[in-house]
């Protein structure tokens, strides 16, 4: 998938504790494109084995945590024509929020994955491996928006992480993500 | 002093709601600073306050390197979401009795709402914090829209049109104390809090509108709750 256009990139952040804030876990990052292709990649906490860094997160926030990928990528669908970077903001401001980072317009035609990837490594300090695909099965076909959840590269990703990809198209699912 | 952070920073709201997150460099919290229509949401928090509402504390301060005055409506707990959010991505803990309880808990926002006239009534604005214990405390948020109160006594006083989950669990008892609480604060318990708004963000002119607004629409609260069946 080759970028068109002017790309809006976002981080994912989750503060711990807004009384007492300290240095952001950062979760991953959202690019979407003017002419409405979307990327999410993030890492997400295990409810059983959680990272050091939600040690004392309660149980409420860790929850939102651990699904956070597929929940907000439903709220991109929903925002349908709307503004969707408004819209996350709108609903995303709590522990767990959308920060804005800065739109590019030196993509063009560079592979909107790749750039995700590069994104995502720069912002969360570390390499976001891409879940390797296992051949489909005759009898239980995976629906083709269907996450992918995959444990990442056991060297690279801590156990307590779940890496998460979604990547879809705007033909598809009619995104609008003007500036 | 007040600064934008990089320790919390969602991105920027439309309309009214626009704003940043910002930090206390002495306490070390954090809140959520807006500019516009500032007063309202410094004096809706104070009232609540005085007839025991939950509404994040609001201070009225500078942000570093900005100009102007900015309300600054601090943190709802450690831990908090918005009532929507809630229902829509955490649906178990939406519809577990804790959280009911909670609602019926903060029933006393309707009549509060009904005071200063607040429009803008939609779960989004309803911010849920939660403890260890699994403990939830409800809070009100963005009063942006409220107290336009009509001269010379604040106009008829409407039914609140929301938030949709608190008027599905409204505790008649607890609507019924707080209405109490209200029609007891003095006029010069309002006209204190009003006074107190910082000249910047309201005049004498508009102080006193305020004031005499909430002080004739004290005495019409009553009324209106016992006609929408919120009363005992």
């Amino acid at each position: 998938m080759n970028s068109q256009g002017r790309i809006m990139q976002a981080g994912v952040e989750f503060q711990p504790n807004l009384q007492n804030p300290r240095k952001p876990v950062r979760l991953g990052v959202l690019l979407l494109t003017s002419s409405g292709d979307g990327v999410l990649l993030g890492r997400q906490p295990m409810l059983e084995r959680k990272p050091p860094e939600f040690a004392d997160v309660g149980p409420m926030s860790l929850e939102l945590a651990a699904d956070w990928v597929d929940s907000m990528w439903k709220d991109i669908l929903e925002a349908n024509k709307e503004h969707v970077f408004l819209r996350l903001n709108e609903r995303w401001r709590w522990n767990l929020y959308v920060r804005p980072l800065r739109v590019r317009t030196d993509s063009e035609q560079q592979d909107l994955l790749t750039l995700a990837k590069q994104v995502y490594q720069k912002f969360v300090g570390e390499p976001f491996h891409i879940p390797v695909r296992r051949r489909q099965s005759a009898r239980r076909p995976r629906a083709h928006h269907a996450p992918r959840h995959r444990p990442a590269e056991r060297i690279v990703v801590p156990a307590s992480w779940l890496v998460s990809e979604i990547v879809k198209r705007s033909s598809m699912l009619g995104l609008a993500a003007t500036a | 002093m007040w600064k934008k952070t990089e320790k919390w920073k969602p991105g920027r709201l439309g309309t009214a709601s626009a704003g940043y997150g910002v930090q206390d460099s002495e306490t070390g919290a954090v809140g959520f600073a807006k500019k516009q229509l500032a007063h309202r949401e410094k004096l809706a928090s104070d009232l609540a306050a005085l007839v025991g509402i939950a509404v994040p504390v609001v201070a009225v301060d500078h942000v570093e390197g900005i100009e102007g005055l900015h309300a600054i409506s601090v943190a709802h707990g450690k831990e908090s979401i918005d009532l929507s959010l809630m229902r829509d991505r955490l649906a178990g803990r939406f519809n577990s009795p804790e959280v009911t309880d909670a609602l019926k808990r903060a029933s006393g926002m309707l009549p509060f709402h009904a005071w200063v006239a607040t429009q803008d009534l939609k779960d989004e604005h309803l911010v849920v914090a939660a403890d260890e214990a699994h403990a939830y405390d409800i809070a009100a948020i963005d009063f942006a829209y409220s107290l336009d109160l009509s001269a010379p006594d604040g106009g008829p006083v409407l039914p609140p049109a929301g938030p949709p989950s608190l008027i599905v669990n409204v505790d008649k008892g607890i609507v019924a104390a707080t209405l109490e609480r209200i029609e007891t604060v003095t006029d010069e318990q309002i006209r204190a809090v009003v006074q107190a708004l910082p000249i910047e963000l309201a005049g004498d002119d508009e102080k006193e509108r305020l004031t005499a607004g909430l002080i004739g629409r004290r005495g019409k609260i009553r009324e209106v709750m016992q006609k929408q069946g919120w009363m005992p």
